[in-house]
This record gives structure tokens, sequence and C-alpha cells, in this order.
């Protein structure tokens, strides 16, 4: 797509090191001469965002790395005088701490992008399973953070999430134990999570290179999903049209990242981690950050054994599955049209994905077993044990009557009086999110692609950006006055 | 127009400029525009934005009349060329002839921005939708002097002040943006620069107190106070006599005895305990002195390291160090209890 390069060095020394590293040739090539498609909209400014914030996490952690000390007896007291004692320690962990919430914000509207305009679909499978990569990478990187901070809710949550891989027939319990360097989480877990926690980002920023090295051969998708068929008419170079662009969502970006940093930084939180950890003392409950939280309702949804597979191992089957189906979903989705704006049917089922994903948000920060909403008012009810010894059940509206009707039984019905809520729990919105989740990958993007009629597409970019230009302005020339 | 970042050469579009020469027509023209518009142009206030009009050897030929402007090199590049897309102005006037008023050129490197030709005061740039349809045939002719730029540049005193408007506008935005980026730089580095300092629970630490009197006669105590050796000395009145019977005017470092000490809080010196730095000015060794065994040629202490001798009174005597021993901020808190601060 770069076609031959433009670059032309200027002064003796770039000629000079042009011919022996021509980084700043590739540099060139890549960022700044880059034929980009002209009508990229606001979505595509997420990559330039997510590279200021793996920046940011790398920057903010070397530094907080300076000053933590990975040790049970210490890690929590240590971060304690980061934020008290270390002159900014506060801004550049709560800019840390924050900036992982807002890396995963920015990948999710990333991803859901991609999702949307097909930029999974030929020539871009490979950028986008190395994308799939990335977020996997984010993933274990966010989850070992999190322990660092030893307190409570890192405790607990990794000891919740190492007692998940221990459900792996055969060799599930080598896992747990070869990850938790003991019989449970202690001084080796934190030193290992904080090793892999600092190598992981570079890691993920040498995939990433491999990601835009991938973007650069296919070139950017566009919101039309035609693919550019005259350089010259269809794309304008990457430097000044995107990184303006691109510049100035990173702007907005940082502002809303400044709002948390400064207004709100533990709102993202939870309470809990504020306590230092303590194994004898479980947190009433156990939630990871907000980010996970999807697929951590996956995980619970899932109370029901399947043939021989049990309940436990079969969630966290459907847990991983969740992720690892997007490395397949190029293969998945048997539309021939790339953007869905062509794609009427596929286009509300999107919709109704994203809602799912969001909605088992909410599902995994809440008990599975509240109730979203009741269906009837509470009722007391009377569970005894009948003259044959089978378990009954009879319902009150009071309390009086409950407790004449349990007088009246004799001892041995062991007769005892409880408040009886029906309603509809947050576990069945989960597995019908849950189902939906899975459907849309494994039979909705599958059949529509066979089935559906989409709409007719520009001819080229040019096309569509020239009809849409004719047509605005024919419908508003009279409010340009 | 795409040519920032690729001066010196045609974009696609220019080569289409280029080949666009010749008579423009646009035949249409919607009555009514024409009332408050301004009589006839004054072609002396002629001004150019960009693309601007070039110094032409023939005055006086042409308006730039923007529909057909806009007409000719929009045609199939629309989107790119908004730039250009110059919105009637306001000059049109209620004649049916063809008028040039100049010739227009793009200049080099520049013409990305939006710019329109202005015609001084008598001419005003009216958006699109005022563009007349013209019964009359208007004329223009495009050239690209590529030589031209250094003449067009800022050099017309006469220009009014938008003639340059977008050049000014450009340095700017350029200066601002870059200013703004700089400034948050400096902001974003100040802290992450002030975090390698030392924190606020390692300068709380910065100080210690050390009762003297429980120092042996001609003995020592060392002291650690942030990781920064200190020598607590109780001299003998021998060693007091040899640290004050010492020619100053020959020391490298020259400093009395008294100089040495910090007075009591009645004011008064106490010679028999000298309070010095560990770290020897040469290198940072700690020499070593009583409670090692050697106090080296002249009493106080010996470095081992490069062979440094300081006299009872810390002063150094023979040796590579340059310095004295430094005398630490203390103070006499009590009669016994001194207070040493880095």
């Amino acid at each position: 797509m770069s076609g031959p390069s433009t670059y032309e060095p200027k002064s003796g020394f770039t000629r000079w090191l042009d011919a022996r590293l021509p980084i700043a040739r590739l540099a060139y090539d890549s960022f700044v001469d880059f034929p980009t498609p002209k009508n990229l909209n606001y979505w595509w400014t997420f990559g330039g965002i997510l590279a200021i914030c793996l920046v940011t996490q790398i920057l903010t952690g070397v530094v907080l790395a300076m000053h933590y000390v990975a040790s049970t007896d210490q890690a929590f007291a240590s971060v304690e005088r980061i934020m008290r004692d270390v002159d900014y320690g506060w801004l550049i962990r709560f800019i840390h701490a924050n900036g992982a919430s807002m890396f995963f914000l920015a990948v999710y509207i990333h991803m859901f992008r991609g999702l949307y305009y097909g930029s999974y679909k030929a020539p871009r499978e490979v950028l986008w399973i190395l994308g799939c990569v990335i977020y996997l990478l984010m993933v274990a990187t966010a989850f070992m953070g999190y322990v660092l901070p030893w307190g409570q809710m890192s405790f607990h949550g990794s000891a919740v999430i190492t007692n998940l891989l221990g459900a792996i027939p055969l060799v599930g319990e080598t896992i747990k134990t070869y990850l938790m360097g003991g019989p449970a989480i202690g001084d080796p877990t934190l030193n290992r999570f904080f090793s892999l926690h600092y190598l992981l980002p570079f890691v993920i920023a040498g995939v990433v290179v491999l990601h835009v090295w991938a973007l650069h051969v296919a070139g950017n998708g566009n919101p039309t999903g035609v693919a550019v068929k005259e350089v010259k008419k269809d794309t304008v170079p990457f430097h000044p049209y995107y990184t303006v662009k691109d510049g100035f969502a990173i702007l907005l970006f940082l502002m809303l990242f400044a709002v948390f940093v400064f207004y709100f930084p533990n709102i993202l939180g939870h309470a809990d981690n504020s306590i230092e950890a303590n194994p004898l003392q479980t947190p009433a409950h156990i939630v990871p950050e907000w980010y996970l939280l999807p697929f951590y309702a996956i995980l619970r949804a899932i109370t029901f054994d399947v043939g021989p597979i049990p309940a436990k191992l079969l969630g966290v089957m459907a847990m991983f599955g969740a992720i690892l189906i997007l490395f397949v979903l190029p293969w998945l989705d048997t539309s021939k049209v790339r953007s869905m704006r062509y794609r009427p049917i596929a286009q509300q089922m999107f919709v109704l994905f994203v809602l799912a994903a969001v909605g088992l948000g909410f599902c995994g920060a809440n008990n599975p077993d509240d109730l979203i909403f009741k269906f009837r008012d509470d009722k007391l009810s009377v569970s005894y044990a009948d003259t044959n010894g089978v378990a009954q059940a009879r319902l009150f509206d009071d309390f009086s009557e409950a407790k004449a009707f349990q007088s009246s039984l004799p001892p041995t019905a062991a007769a005892s009086i409880e408040v009886s809520s029906s309603g509809f729990k947050w576990l069945w919105l989960s597995q019908a999110l849950s189902a939906y989740y899975f459907l849309y990958f494994l039979v909705v993007l599958p059949v529509l692609g066979i089935v559906e009629k989409p709409k007719p597409r520009p001819a080229s970019i040019a096309d569509s950006v020239h009809r849409r230009s004719k047509s605005a302005a024919g419908a508003v020339p009279q409010a340009a006055e | 127009m795409n040519l920032v970042g690729r001066p010196g050469r045609f974009s696609s579009e220019q080569e289409r400029i280029a080949g666009l020469e010749g008579e423009l027509a646009d035949g249409k023209r919607r009555s009514g525009a024409e009332q408050d518009e301004p009589a006839l142009l004054s072609f002396g206030s002629l001004k150019e934005g960009r693309p601007a009009v070039v110094t032409s050897p023939a005055a006086k030929i042409g308006v730039i009349h923007c529909c057909a402007l806009q007409g000719a090199i929009g045609e199939g590049k629309t989107a790119r060329f908004y730039d250009v897309d110059f919105s009637p102005e306001a000059c049109s006037q209620p004649h049916g002839s063809a008028q040039i008023l100049g010739y227009v050129g793009l200049i080099e490197s520049q013409a990305h921005f939006t710019a329109f030709p202005r015609v001084g005061a008598s001419c005003d740039i009216k958006p699109r939708a005022s563009c007349g349809s013209a019964r009359y045939v208007w004329r223009t002719k495009l050239r690209i002097p590529w030589e031209s730029r250094v003449a067009e540049h800022g050099s017309d005193s006469q220009s009014a002040g938008g003639a340059h408007a977008g050049e000014t506008r450009r340095d700017f935005i350029h200066i601002a943006a870059v200013t703004v980026a700089a400034g948050g730089a400096a902001a974003l580095a100040w802290p992450f620069l002030q975090q390698l300092g030392p924190a606020a629970d390692t300068r709380a630490l910065s100080s210690t107190e050390v009762d003297v009197s429980k120092v042996p006669l001609g003995g020592e105590i060392r002291i650690l106070i942030g990781g920064m050796p200190f020598f607590v000395r109780h001299r003998t009145d021998a060693e007091i006599q040899d640290a004050r019977n010492v020619d100053i005017s020959k020391l490298r470092d020259p400093q009395t005895d008294d100089d040495r000490l910090r007075p009591k809080a009645d004011g008064s010196l106490n010679p028999a305990i000298l309070v010095t730095s560990g770290s020897c000015t040469h290198l940072g060794c700690v020499p070593v002195g009583p409670a090692q065994g050697t106090l080296g040629d002249f009493g106080g202490w010996y470095c081992p390291c490069h062979g440094s001798h300081y006299d009872t009174s810390g002063r150094i005597r023979k040796g590579p160090a340059p310095l004295n021993l430094p005398v630490p901020k203390y103070e006499y808190t009590s009669d016994s209890i001194i207070k040493i601060s880095l």
C-alpha cells in the first residue's frame, strides 16, 4: 500500500544515515507520507489513543517500580509511601491506576470499531489476530498489576482467578502451583507477578509494532469497507491530516483521563483494596476491575453441568472462550461486505451485541442471586416436613398467621419461617446475555453472511466522499448564509 | 491540496490544475443577489490569498470568478479541492461582459489552506449559496508560478490585513500549538523528575540527636544519618593542643580549630567534642580513626583508600584529599545533646 518511498533526506547527516539505517525513512513512510483513506471517522482515532495509553502506562509504571517493594510484608506499605511521601507519587500512581481503565476503555471502543466495520476481514486477519494477542496480554498484565498493591481485593481476587485454573482437567493443579509458586498466594506469587507485570508491557509494545506493521501492509480500513482503488484519489497523507485529527481526539481523551485522575481517582477502584491483604478474611463481595466484569459474568453464568463437564470447568472454558473466539472471528463471519453500514440486519445484531457486552458488565458487578426486579411482594414462607418427612412450604402474607401455622405443626415437622422473594435474578440475565454473546459469533455472523442482502456500496472511497459532500451541499445551502 | 509535506512536487491536483488553462464558463446566474453588491471593482486593490493573484504583466484583466473556479477545478476532485472551492464573491458586476482581473496562481506548499482571493474592500466573500448564475462568461487563467513564491510572501506592504491572513493564522496556530505542547511537556516532566528526589519520609530522617557525654575520652562514635557517616570525637587535652598549635597558613584548607566547632546555647565552645563528616573529601571513603587503631601521621584520621592524613581537628594535612573533613550542621540542644542535620 505504501508504494515507493517518497522520503528525501535533506541534510548531509540524514543522507549518511539513510544509507546505513533508513530509520528516518521508515518513520516518514509510516507516519508522514503514509496514504490513509480520506474518509476515516473519529472511531479510527483510538489506535493513536491506545499508543498514548501504552506509553503512559510504561512511563508511570517504570517510575512506580522505583518505589514499590514486591514483598508481602512491605508491598502495601510501599504503595502507601508512594501515595504520601514520594514527591508526586500520588499523581503518578493515580495516572497508572486510572490509566489501566482508560486503556481498556479505549481498547474496547477500538475493538467494537473493528467488529462494526469488519476490520478483521481479509486481508487484515493477521492484523486482527495480533490485536487479540495484545488484548490478551493486556488482560494478563492488568490482572497481575492489580495484585501488586496487596490489598484485600488484590489478594482474594488473585486467589479466585488462580483457583479457576485448577479446574482445568489433568494439568490444572500443576499450572496453579507453578503460577503461585507455593500452596497459596504469597511472596513467590507476588514477586513473579511483579516481574511479569513489568515484562509484559514491553511484550505488548513488541506486538504493537507487529500490529502496526500488519496495518501498513494492508493499509487502513475505512467506514465504507471499500478498498482503496486509486491512492491519489482515495487517500490523503497521514501527516498532517490524521496526525492533527488523532491529536485532537487524543486531547479530548486526555481531558477525560484528567477528570478521573484529578476528580475521581478512586471511583473505578474498590474500597476493599485500601485494606491490607488478610488471607484469613475474605471480603464479602469479590469482583474484578470493571473491564473484566463481562468475562466474570460469563464465568458465573455457568451454573450447570453439561454431560461429563462440571459447571466450574465449563465456566472457565466459557470465560476464556469468550476471548479466544475473537481469534477465529475472521473465519466465522461469512459476509463478503466489510462494513455493517451496508448490512442492515447485521447492524441491528451488532447493537444488540454491544448492549449484551455492556449488560454482562453490570451482571458481573452484581451478585448473581440478587434480584433485578421482583415478580411479587415478599412473602413469609413456612417450610416444614410433613408426616411422611417430605419437605413442604406454605406462603403467608401475615406474620401472625405464619406463626400460628408454625405452632400448629408438631415439633417433628421442624418448621421454620423465612422471607420468600421471587424475582428476576442477575444470574438469569447473565445467562441470557452470555448465550447471545456466543450466538452472535457462532450463529448470527456465519448465517447472516449468507442470507442477508446488503445495501449497495459506493464504487470507491472518493465516490462516497464526493456523494456525501454533494448531498450535504444540496441539503443545507441556505444554512450557510 | 496535499502540498504540505511534499514541497517541490506537483500533487495530482496541481497537475490537473496546471492543465486547466483557458476559459471557464458558467452559464447560470440567479438574479437578486446584485443589489447589495459593490459596484465596480477597483483593480488596484486586488489582493491575493492562496491561490493568489500573481504579479501579472498584463494588469486589470480579469476577475476571479469563484463559481467558475469551483466548477472547473472541483470537477472530480471536490472533496480535496474544497480548499480552493471559492464561494462566489459579491463582486460580480451586473454587466454582461467577461473580465479578467488577474492571474490566479497556486503557491507551492501553501495551497492546502482555505484561501480566498480578496478583492480589497470592494469585494467580499459570500457563502456559496449566494452564488449567482451568470449570464455571462467569466474568464480566468490559471497558472502555477512556482518561482513566484518569494515574491508572494509577506513583502506586499500595501496588503490589507486580510491579505496574508492565511499565513499569519497558520504561523500563529503553529506557534501556539507548539508552545502549549511544550508547556504541557514541561508540566508533565516536572513530577516525573521530582519523584526521583528524596521522598518525604527520607527527608524526615535527615537529622539525629547524639548524647556526646557517652563518647569516651580519646575515642569517637560513628553515626549514620540517611546513610551518611559522621564522626563525633571526644578529644584529649593533648589532641586539642595539637589542633591549636598549627600554623594555619601552611594548611591546604586553612581553618582554625575554633572555626571547626559550634557554640553551645550559652555561646561558649566545647573543644573536647569535635563533630565532622565521615567521608574523605578525596573520593568518599570512610577514614579510620581511634577505634581502628590508626590515627595517621597527624593523630586524627587516616584514609586507607589513597592515604590522606587528617589531624586532630579533621583538617587535611597530607595526601590527595583537597579539603578538610566538613563540619556538618549541628547544634547543642542541651549541655550534652547535639542535633546533627544533613
